[in-house]
């Protein structure tokens, strides 16, 4: 039923206007805190897991270059699978302990993570087996065994990592289309702020009528705060998907990229020196470094000093081919007997295979770094209000109060005669 | 500043936003999919994988229960970890059924002794088979999938153009091996790489020595770690099978020297399942392969599609000569089996349900269909696939008089562990035997204890 008298026209409009602000109020805070709650757990969580497993993976692929690389210098029987190797198993298990604390607490994650705890145990146990077998054939079994359980294809240690990061990709890809980071999200504050447009317009055409005024000062300043909330708001939800859509999307694809460029740094060392010592037998180890070495290759690496170390890695391992096994092993002590073999692999002078992986290594690592701070960057714009948690609600607060300080005048006018 | 005002915000719109998204179906607030789900934990990869799932599949469209399947080479130590960890799968299928004791005594099994329909299903398998099920009295697995192990694998075309005749006694077994060798083949195809498990086809050697040698009592006595190690019977067992081994040792080509078979190196960097590609192969590289009866499917994988019956075919482990015990002689040899069990670790009625259909008929003819044995005496001989090499395994498995199940996965975890590594010792360096056995009679002392 139409309100009839002006008070009670008045008392609905600031009833309208009313629900009008607290429309477009509820709209600007629920999508600002799901955004950054969407961002900060991009930041926090998701992102940081990712990288984690990452660096299980390469950790663990540093370990493998380690081990078989120590067996390959004839110091195993002495040194076992070394330092090196110690170093990069305990850098698995922290950043395995990171993932777990940043990975959802699902019962199917947990149960991944433990199965990967328990194939590590696995695996250090094969090179532990190994150091028993000094320099002899059980040694160089149980580092290619322990070789073939980490980079097993489908069931290995590295594949059940890379399924738990990309379960943990697509939920990042997830938040990152999701609706609160999306610009359909702005669309409740629209309708909200059409709405309290058009209502504060309609107000002053009609008190403008029926009051005779030109000017209702309140409800204008009551317009320009609705004005300058709609502008802020939605400029601060096209920034958000920007910054999420860049950080969430090509951000960790990169990220992804460095730290699988960096495990295949140390996979082209590890097959190598693997297939060293194997001398070729079982399974052909030298597939395995062919395709690290094509990656790292790939033009969509961007870092071109990366690519001209895995040239000078290519060449490395051509040379070595080219000299085969070198002569057999006498008795049970299969060290390689090649001395230039072993020299090109695991020497510390310059152009050896390892000395130029490093250099490709620490390049990767910086440029990791680089990536990593501007993802965090991004993501930290992301989740960013830039003043709308506070100054929404001000501005809203004012809006209502402006508007119903005109509307007020009115029925105050009215009500005295004035 | 903005940070924390948007934490206090979270509180505030999470139910308005729950209520909102409700309300106008932005999110689905109801699970739209609450079938019964059961997960499992198996060995089973690749084709085997896909061949449970095709055994499960008339299971799950009956009931509408989702069986979500997971395989792994490494399950014990994958199942270990989750049970250690509290979420262990519904169900695990274990191919060594000497770690259904380690987890019966901590009590993370389920009793199926009271499963219904077990006890009919039952009727259909052989005593010995019922019996792995069981730990301390109850019935804490099935079994749902069996292999025949004493088999001894070769190609007719290798042997006819040499003029040999497939193996059927001890002596014509080590004739064939020492004429391959003077031919230039290896006699032996030999492949011990298996991941975390590297060594067990060694211990099948080893055992089908022990029962072929010395009889089901003294295989018994070992299995259950009342007999040493360093006895003179498990001494013998493996001194049999490094002279074995040796014949053709100078021909060898791996690394190394030591045992024959193309060295050492050969046999410990080879993965088992790939050994006998060799052995189909063209030209073929080694004559003989002592393996279970599922090479068959990595010889039909093998480049060049090998026939059955033509380029791969099999004879059974012979009997040793001349016999050492009564009742082991030629004629009434027992056979070594294995297979996988499957036990429950969390009691749903969905997993119950999938147990019970895996030992039953239906799910067994099934799985025979996909290439698997049976032990399950309701499968129909038809059901095997019409080759005349499925056909002979199946009847070979149906007709054992006698079988004795894998002595190595009967054992505790910590013995078949020393056992694997054991093998790969052996094979590295023969000359240690003594040392191995004494560290396996250690071993002994500690898994039983």
């Amino acid at each position: 039923m139409m309100p009839r008298t002006t008070p009670q026209r008045l008392r609905v409009l600031a009833m309208l206007l009313v629900s009008a602000v607290l429309l477009v109020a509820a709209a600007t805070w629920t999508r600002v805190a799901q955004a950054g709650e969407d961002a900060d757990n991009l930041r926090e969580r998701r992102l940081p897991a990712v990288l984690a497993l990452e660096q299980v993976a390469e950790a663990l692929t540093e370990a493998d270059r380690a081990a078989v690389g120590q067996l390959a210098s004839g110091a195993f029987p002495l040194t076992g699978p070394g330092t090196d190797y110690q170093d990069a198993v305990k850098t698995a298990g922290q950043a395995l302990a990171d993932a777990r604390e940043r990975m959802d607490g699902s019962d199917r994650a947990l149960s991944r993570l433990r199965a990967v705890d328990g194939l590590i145990i696995e695996f250090t146990g094969l090179v532990g087996m190994a150091q028993s077998g000094r320099e002899g054939p059980q040694a160089v079994a149980g580092i290619a065994y322990a070789s073939d359980l980490l980079h097993a294809p489908g069931t290995g240690i590295l594949a059940r990592v890379a399924e738990l990061r990309d379960t943990e990709l697509a939920a990042i890809r997830d938040t990152r289309d999701g609706y609160w980071t999306s610009t359909v999200a702005a669309v409740p504050l629209a309708v909200g702020a059409v709405a309290a447009l058009l209502l504060l317009v309609g107000t002053l055409w009609y008190l403008r009528r029926r009051f005779r005024r030109h000017l209702n000062l309140p409800l204008l300043l009551a317009l320009a705060a609705l004005l300058a909330l709609s502008v802020w708001d939605l400029t601060n939800a096209a920034r958000t998907r920007d910054r999420i859509d860049t950080a969430a999307g090509p951000g960790v694809t990169r990220l992804a990229e460095l730290w699988q460029a960096r495990t295949a740094v140390q996979r082209v060392v590890g097959a190598e020196s693997l297939a060293l010592v194997t001398r070729g037998v079982g399974v052909d180890h030298r597939a395995a470094a062919d395709v690290a070495l094509r990656e790292l290759a790939d033009p969509a690496l961007p870092e071109a000093t990366v690519r001209t170390r895995a040239a000078e890695m290519a060449g490395i391992v051509a040379q070595l081919r080219g000299r085969g096994f070198g002569p057999e092993p006498d008795g049970i002590d299969l060290t390689p007997r090649d001395e230039r073999s072993v020299q090109l692999l695991i020497g510390g002078g310059t152009g050896t295979l390892t000395v130029v992986a490093a250099a490709a290594d620490n390049g990767i690592a910086d440029a990791i770094a680089a990536a990593r701070l501007d993802t965090e960057r991004r993501l930290a714009e992301a989740a960013d209000d830039e003043g709308l948690g506070l100054g929404g609600p001000l501005l809203c607060t004012g809006m209502l109060a402006a508007g119903l300080w005109g509307l007020w005048r009115r029925y105050d006018e009215y009500r005295t005669g004035g | 500043m903005g940070f924390r005002i948007r934490a206090r915000l979270r509180r505030r719109t999470a139910l308005l936003v729950a209520f909102a998204a409700c309300a106008t179906g932005v999110v689905a607030c109801a699970g739209d999919d609450d079938r019964p789900t059961v997960t499992v934990l198996g060995t089973w990869t690749g084709a085997e994988a896909t061949a449970f799932e095709r055994v499960v599949a008339p299971f799950e469209q009956r009931t509408g229960i989702d069986v979500v399947y997971e395989g792994t080479r490494d399950v014990d130590a994958v199942l270990a970890a989750r049970v250690d960890d509290g979420t262990p799968p519904d169900l695990a299928a274990l191919s060594s059924p000497g770690n259904l004791i380690r987890f019966a005594q901590a009590g993370r099994l389920v009793a199926l002794d009271d499963l219904p329909g077990l006890a009919a299903s039952d009727r259909d398998y052989a005593a010995d088979w019922v019996t792995l099920g069981r730990v301390g009295g109850k019935r804490v697995a099935v079994v749902v999938k069996a292999a025949l192990k004493s088999l001894i694998w070769y190609d007719p075309r290798t042997l006819s153009e040499r003029s040999l005749r497939p193996p059927a006694t001890w002596s014509e077994m080590t004739s064939v091996a020492q004429a391959l060798a003077r031919d230039g083949i290896r006699p032996w195809c030999v492949g011990l790489a298996s991941s975390s498990a590297s060594g067990w086809p060694g211990t099948d050697w080893i055992e089908d020595i022990v029962l072929s040698r010395y009889g089901p009592a003294v295989y018994d006595r070992w299995v259950d770690g009342e007999l040493e190690w360093t006895s003179e019977q498990i001494r013998g067992a493996w001194r049999t099978w490094g002279d074995l081994l040796a014949v053709g040792a100078d021909g060898g080509t791996g690394t190394g020297t030591g045992t024959g078979s193309g060295g050492p190196m050969r046999a410990l960097l080879t993965p088992y399942d790939r050994a006998g590609a060799d052995l189909v192969a063209a030209e073929p590289g080694c004559g003989l392969e002592h393996q279970a009866s599922f090479a068959a499917g990595w010889y039909a994988a093998a480049p060049g599609g090998p026939v059955p019956g033509v380029d791969y075919d099999f004879v059974p482990f012979p009997a040793f000569s001349p016999p050492v015990a009564s009742g082991a002689g030629p004629g009434a040899p027992a056979r070594e089996v294995a297979g996988d069990v499957m036990a429950m670790f969390d009691d749903t009625p969905a997993a119950r349900e999938l147990i019970a259909y895996l030992a039953g008929t239906e799910a067994q003819t099934l799985w025979v269909r996909e290439g698997a044995l049976s032990a399950n005496r309701g499968v129909p001989p038809t059901a095997y696939p019409s080759q005349p090499v499925a056909q002979r395994l199946g009847k070979a498995l149906a007709d054992a008089e006698a079988i004795r199940f894998d002595a190595s996965d009967r054992m505790p975890g910590p013995m078949r562990g020393a056992f694997h590594r054991a093998v790969l010792a052996f094979v590295a360096n023969p000359a240690d035997l003594d040392a191995i056995l004494q560290d396996l009679e250690q071993a002994r002392l500690a898994a039983y204890a």
